[in-house]
């Protein structure tokens, strides 16, 4: 079992990377605007909440 | 494998509804390129591997060494292994060729995929049928279906099959634009094949363990060839580089395992 914090952490780090390198190979430039770190505060707060009402009602979960 | 699936899907699911929403309600714009599709279905695609490996850091073995071994010293299995070696880098060599190139998605490429999954179908439903495979009716049933399937893309016959059914889609579904219907028929098709494959995997636990730890390992390939083929098909319905070559070669690769998993199963000895 590993701290969940953690795994939170490297879920937003997760996010914002991929979400940067994609932008990065298929325009050739990744801007930092409003629209970028909204949804990279907001899809992984959303995926993180989704993942914990799930493992509460999962039979064997994650952690 | 089937965990870390689903791990995908509440990833995916929950990133596409709060970043559609987040983009309709904050900036009243969707972003609806290629750009986005693309990072709809690679995101959680890294998040999901980067997860799955810190949490449970045995959940990155795909295929135990012993299984490898084991499918890699029969002797039915090294003549699959010389034409892969063979068919899959002429492809990405001559990557256009209308013959072996995985860019045109070439017919030699889907043909030699096309055999190894029917090589796989006709030996699942040997399996299926043996007197002394311990399953019920229901179990080999879901063998068979799953044997169907993967013989029907073999035979080539499953593109067109879904092309027919979303044309017949309900009107209301039809007034998407035509990529979103082709979209959700092969996500709906992926599903269903990766859930049967899962599920052969795991009926199959009880026949030959190595064959069913092959199969789990297929769903992953299985898995990755739906990605490619959705971004294809999102995209055209032709070949479009590199996704088709990217969605043959995982293809092929899925076919490989299915062939060599077919094969342990059918020259295993009463037990497994």
């Amino acid at each position: 079992m590993r701290s969940r914090g953690r795994a939170w952490s490297l879920l937003f780090a997760t996010y914002f990377t991929a979400a940067l390198v994609t932008r990065l190979l298929w325009t050739g430039h990744a801007t930092l605007n409003a629209e970028t770190l909204t949804l990279a505060l907001v899809v992984p707060a959303v995926q993180i909440a989704a993942l914990e009402a799930l493992n509460r009602v999962s039979r064997s979960p994650w952690w | 494998m089937a965990r870390l699936l689903s791990l995908w899907a509440i990833l995916a699911l929950s990133l596409a509804v709060a970043t559609i929403s987040t983009s309709v309600m904050v900036f009243r714009d969707v972003d609806l390129t290629q750009t986005m599709f693309f990072s709809l279905l690679m995101i959680p695609t890294a998040e999901a591997i980067v997860l799955a490996g810190f949490m449970r850091p045995q959940a990155g073995t795909i295929l135990s060494p012993t299984t490898l071994r084991r499918a890699l010293a029969h002797p039915l299995a090294r003549p699959v292994l010389w034409i892969d070696a063979a068919v899959m880098p002429a492809g990405w060599l001559f990557l256009h060729h209308p013959l072996v190139g995985m860019a045109a998605a070439g017919i030699v490429q889907r043909r030699w995929m096309g055999t190894k999954l029917i090589v796989a179908a006709i030996c699942l439903g040997i399996a299926a049928l043996r007197r002394d495979t311990r399953l019920s009716t229901v179990e080999r049933s879901a063998l068979l279906a799953t044997g169907v399937v993967l013989a029907a893309i073999g035979v080539n016959g499953f593109h067109p099959v879904l092309q027919a059914a979303a044309r017949r889609l309900p009107a209301p579904l039809l007034r998407q634009p035509w990529p979103f219907v082709i979209f959700e028929v092969y996500a709906v098709a992926a599903v269903a094949l990766i859930g049967l494959v899962l599920t052969a995997g795991r009926l199959l636990e009880a026949v030959s363990s190595p064959a069913a730890e092959l199969y789990d390992s297929a769903a992953g390939a299985l898995f990755v060839l739906a990605l490619f083929a959705t971004m294809n098909g999102f995209l055209s319905l032709q070949p479009i580089h590199p996704w088709a070559g990217l969605a043959v070669t995982s293809g092929s690769l899925a076919g490989t395992i299915l062939a060599i998993a077919g094969i342990l199963l059918a020259a295993r000895n009463g037990s497994s």
